[in-house]
């Protein structure tokens, strides 16, 4: 008789590596959905997921090194020695965001920590991150985020509160000092991801006990969000440029909004 | 040279699926120690303990060592899920259904099995480590205390009640692991 205890071990071990699986589903469609945490960011509680997009996930461990144009990659091929072309020109769905079609301006540039990991780590540098097309959100009355386009349709989302930002804006060499309640979020998914609903689950600790940080991005001329935690509290976010971010009483399960097709709710 | 054991942290982000393996086989009796006295039966226990893990899976990426051991984490879910059972009556499925986890039925041996795991009393191997080490662990995973406010309860330094943790937590799962066998 199967232990059930070892039923379960095996399940779980089917469910991270094999279809079906949500985890999984995601990589044979749009890549790899990983976490990657370059150094100064482990001195700041930011969370980094990226969904990549590509046939790479077929590839698996193959290590060839090169640079591909367009399409992103495995970011552990990228570890491995492959390299992708940014893409000059972004799809049909990434300019349907209005912040990503109004004309770019000086400040809509990233800081240079942030360009350099976008560009020069398997966080950013597998997904071809544009950050030469970065947008800076606008309104914001604290902290700060920005909208960058990467290949195959995929854009990348940067938030943080205004100790984060703090912190990105240290000069001087890594590693750099935490700056204490230092909290953001950095996301990529697919641009179509805007309409169904950004993954809330995105989220980190922010620096109140209890609360969680958490960001996302919704279709042009929503103006807010409401996002709800395990508890089943509710809160309403605004929306600049796209854009919403803040803490969260709780973890937060789900976004609600009203899109231009109706009313959307992702539990992702 | 000995190899070091590779952190929970690093199991979680390897992306690896038999990494999830071990992080598993590391914690499963412990979660199920936590679980079996409050669950309403070995099925519901066992409904817990798979749940859990399955919201771990999902959230593997947003375990942050720095706020403390997986394990806390670990029962941090599991209470939650305890209540939500509580709540809705059953235990929820969603993690597994998302992942497309396949539904485990047990029957009266396998039952028996889970129960017979269940009946390892966390509080027993408890009572085994040291009034310091325990204070520390209970406070940090069952109190969900930062490690500033369980050093400034139990009288040290931060970087102390880390270590009183660190070896409580150490030492349980060697108990909870031999008490097994």
């Amino acid at each position: 008789m199967s232990d059930p205890f070892d039923i379960l071990h095996d399940e779980l071990v089917r469910v991270a590596a094999h279809p079906h699986s949500r985890l999984t589903a995601e990589r044979r469609s749009r890549g790899a959905l990983m976490r990657a945490r370059p150094r100064r960011w482990l001195r700041r509680p930011l969370i980094l997921a990226i969904v990549l997009a590509g046939a790479s996930a077929s590839a698996g461990g193959l290590a060839l090194a090169g640079t591909f144009s367009g399409g992103t990659i495995n970011p552990q091929a990228w570890v491995d020695g492959q390299r992708v072309q940014p893409e000059a020109a972004m799809t049909a769905d990434q300019t349907a965001i209005a912040i990503l079609h109004r004309p770019r301006v000086a400040s809509d540039a990233l800081y240079p920590y942030d360009s350099q990991v976008f560009t020069n780590s398997p966080a950013g540098g597998a997904a071809g991150v544009t950050v030469s097309l970065s947008r800076r959100v606008q309104g914001l009355t604290s902290g700060a985020a920005w909208v960058i386009p990467a290949n195959d349709g995929v854009i990348c989302l940067v938030a943080e509160n205004a100790q984060g930002l703090a912190q990105d804006e240290e000069p001087g060499p890594l590693p750099a000092t935490h700056v204490p309640g230092a909290s953001g979020v950095t996301y990529c998914a697919p641009a179509s991801q805007v309409n169904t609903g950004w993954n809330v689950t995105y989220a980190n600790t922010s620096n109140i006990p209890g609360w969680d940080y958490t960001a996302g991005i919704v279709p042009d001329r929503v103006s807010q969000v409401t996002v709800t935690a395990a508890d089943g509290t509710t809160m309403s976010l605004p929306v600049h440029d796209n854009v919403w971010m803040g803490a969260v009483p709780g973890t937060p399960v789900s976004v609600t909004f009203n899109g231009p097709n109706g009313p959307v709710t992702s539990n992702g | 040279m000995l190899a070091r054991e590779r952190s929970d942290g690093e199991l979680l982000a390897s992306g690896v699926a038999e990494d999830f393996g071990l992080f598993y086989v590391r914690h499963v009796q412990a979660v199920t120690s936590f679980v079996a006295p409050r669950a309403a039966g070995s099925d519901v226990a066992f409904d817990l303990v798979a749940e859990a893990f399955a919201v771990a899976l999902e959230r593997r990426t947003r375990y942050d060592e720095q706020r403390g051991p997986a394990i806390a984490w670990l029962i941090g879910i599991a209470r939650n899920l305890i209540a939500d059972a509580r709540r809705r009556g059953h235990v929820d499925a969603a993690s597994r259904r998302r992942l497309g986890m396949t539904r485990i039925t047990l029957d009266d041996v396998q039952l028996a099995m889970v129960e017979e795991r269940g009946r390892v009393d966390l509080a027993d191997a408890l009572s085994q480590l040291s009034i310091e080490e325990r204070d520390a662990v209970l406070r940090r995973v069952l109190g969900d205390e930062s490690y500033r406010q369980v050093a400034e309860h139990v009288g040290c330094s931060e970087q102390v009640a880390r270590k009183r943790v660190s070896r409580g937590l150490a030492n349980l799962r060697s108990r909870l692991d031999g008490s097994e066998q």
